[in-house]
């Protein structure tokens, strides 16, 4: 019997790997897509659609009234002004800050990255106390106010207080989403821009701009889903008097226990984020095929 | 069988083994028939205290192995209405309001002087008149003010109403002290503490100009201690702390409209120890073990043979032993569980604007 030769023998293990349908990267997509099936995708879908002492026709019924009623509509309307607010404001600070790290020379991208992210390695409840301290009637803001003769300032439980203390929650990950794209800009291209007579504003607007889109797009998604979604901060900066969807759906669940209208709000917030996200990839796209 | 597709197959095998132990990882043996164990669902704070006065002796007199579950009261009682159907939990340390949406659900087992003897031995009003779970614990609900920014001790909940130089809180709806400030401004203004009408117009009128509407105990005092507040309607116990620390912080009774909430111990249907859960609770109103958790977790006592600390008596003065006695009453609790969803939206409406 004759051996097959060489050749022959890496062809046919050639010709049989590209049959095999590459199975152990799709096999080892089974263990997250596990955990994301029973510990995320059906836990949210049961809350939204299955709550206790309801059923889907409650939750939208409830989802109705909701969207009608003349008291709850004020309180969607200021967190869709809280989260947009909170994203344009962390979208204008974090941007150039971003810009300046991924700029920076030699080791200093890392330090200053990692100065910038620091905020995110304290808890949010310590965060907050902190701005609870400066804000209050007592506080730093007030004093100095005082002390220019110009009386007592109460920003504490102010849409205001709300909007900066997520403003300083979410300016990290804003920071971060535009270094992402920042930092893998080809800097020459800036420097052709500029070197074929556009000016340092025009070279920003016309190219690290466009080419950063996709990051900061990115960051602004996740800016207003932390926004709209975010609890202890709202709770401890605004109180019930400024009222969000998150710390309503808290006193639907905590105080009332009606968790089908709990279920509506977690919809109409889901909604909202699903709707910025969608929105945002649409902005991403247009922005590619124009740039 | 050549070596990709042996490989292939190998980490199938790694890939679904790690899948199913991350899918069972997380699965606890259901608990049927367990006389050995008690799963005791109580409050989140000073679990350390509870587990040292409370938890450990009977684990020491029973053998019977106390694990807690701890939480709030809404979290733990949907935990508890989710799971009615096979219950993991034996025993369950509420409060009164919560206790009351529970006993509706058919949550909760009755118990009886048999089971649990000393039912006999605790102030009358802290028995269930339902024939369920004893209060164990209770607190008044009264005016807290800092006693270097008003003049006099406040007397009335007219003091309140006089909106008070230096500002002032209020509780929200969705603490304990909410709905029993409705209940008090029902009594004080209106004809009883059911007049829920009289109470929302007489909250309408101050709600505008207070400063916040609190939503935790430590926001309140951390408010009074930071001078932000002169006088906030608070429960006693969250004055202990303040004034044990030697904070210019007081608490006063108002001289009519008293209202208080007690602490319940409940033993839930179908519990898979329930001669252990009965036990527990039998256990929880010993005289020496309410004694210690009135030092430990500023816990007043309802057993008629304990005697409240003399911080509670300095804070809560006579009510701190006989609540009754002093003129306070828990209020219409399934007037409170059945308007809880219309109490919410009046409050947001009509008070917190």
């Amino acid at each position: 019997m004759s051996r097959p030769s060489p050749t022959a023998e890496a062809a046919r293990v050639a010709s049989r790997r590209r049959l095999l349908p590459r199975p152990p990267v799709t096999v080892l997509l089974v263990p997250g897509l596990a955990v994301m099936l029973f510990a995320f995708c059906y836990p949210v879908v049961a809350t939204l659609a299955w709550p206790p002492d309801g059923d889907p026709a409650t939750v939208a019924r409830e989802t109705g009234s909701l969207l009608t009623d003349p008291y709850l509509l004020p309180v969607i309307a200021r967190t869709v002004r809280v989260a947009v607010l909170t994203t344009a404001l962390c979208l204008l600070m974090g941007f150039p800050v971003a810009y300046l790290i991924s700029r920076a020379p030699g080791p200093w991208p890392g330090r200053l990255l990692a100065l910038a992210i620091f905020p995110l390695l304290l808890n949010t409840v310590v965060r907050t106390y902190g701005w609870i301290v400066v804000l209050g009637g007592n506080g730093l803001i007030s004093k100095v106010s005082e002390a220019l003769g110009l009386g007592r300032v109460q920003l504490l439980y102010t849409e205001t207080a709300i909007v900066l203390g997520l403003v300083q929650l979410f300016l990290p990950l804003m920071i971060l989403s535009a270094y992402s794209s920042l930092s893998q800009q080809d800097h020459r291209l800036e420097e052709a821009a500029r070197g074929l007579g556009a000016s340092p504003g025009r070279a920003f607007r016309d190219v690290v701009f466009p080419l950063a889109l996709p990051g900061a797009l990115v960051g602004c998604t996740l800016v207003f889903a932390g926004a709209v979604t975010a609890f202890t901060t709202p709770q401890l900066l605004g109180g019930p008097r400024e009222r969000l969807l998150s710390t309503l759906l808290y006193s639907r669940v905590n105080v009332s226990l009606d968790w089908p209208s709990a279920s509506a709000i977690a919809l109409v917030m889901t909604a909202l984020v699903l709707v910025v996200g969608a929105l945002s990839g649409r902005l991403g796209k247009i922005g590619s095929t124009t740039s | 069988m050549n070596r990709p597709a042996r490989r292939a197959r190998m980490t199938a095998v790694l890939a679904g083994a790690l899948a199913l132990a991350t899918v069972t990882a997380s699965c606890a043996p259901v608990r049927e028939d367990d006389p050995d164990t008690l799963v005791v669902s109580t409050f989140a704070f000073a679990t350390e205290e509870f587990t040292q006065v409370v938890a450990e002796p009977f684990e020491a007199e029973t053998g019977i192995r106390v694990v807690l579950d701890t939480g709030n009261n809404a979290g733990r009682l949907t935990k508890l209405r989710i799971n009615s159907e096979r219950p993991d939990t034996d025993v369950v340390l509420i409060s009164d309001y919560y206790a009351q949406i529970g006993k509706d659900m058919g949550l909760f087992a009755p118990v009886s002087s048999e089971d649990v003897p000393n039912l006999d031995a605790i102030q009358p009003w802290a028995v269930d008149p339902d024939g369920y779970g004893p209060a164990y614990t209770f607190q008044l609900l009264g005016l807290m003010y800092r006693t270097d920014m008003v003049d006099e001790a406040p007397e009335s909940w007219d003091d309140l109403w006089a909106e008070p130089e230096g500002g002032y809180a209020l509780p929200d709806i969705s603490v304990s002290a909410g709905p029993m400030f409705v209940l008090a401004a029902g009594e004080h203004f209106g004809s009883g503490p059911s007049d829920a009408d009289a109470g929302f117009e007489a909250l309408a009128e101050i709600g505008p100009d207070a400063l916040q509407f609190y939503t935790g105990s430590t926001e309140l005092t951390s408010l009074l201690e930071r001078g932000e507040i002169a006088m906030a309607p608070g429960l006693d116990n969250f004055a202990m702390g303040s004034v044990e620390a030697g904070q210019p912080v007081g608490f006063a009774a108002p001289d009519g409209g008293r209202v208080m909430t007690a602490n319940t111990v409940q033993v839930v249907e179908g519990a898979p120890n329930p001669a252990g859960a009965r036990a527990f609770t039998d256990f929880l109103l010993r005289p020496e073990i309410q004694e210690g958790m009135a030092e430990a977790l500023y816990d007043k006592p309802v057993a008629l043979g304990a005697e409240p600390t003399p911080l509670m008596e300095q804070v809560s003065r006579e009510a701190a032993s006989d609540p009754v006695a002093s003129g306070y009453h828990q209020g219409d609790l399934e007037l409170l569980a059945n308007e809880r969803s219309a109490w919410l939206d009046r409050f947001t409406e009509e008070v917190a604007k």
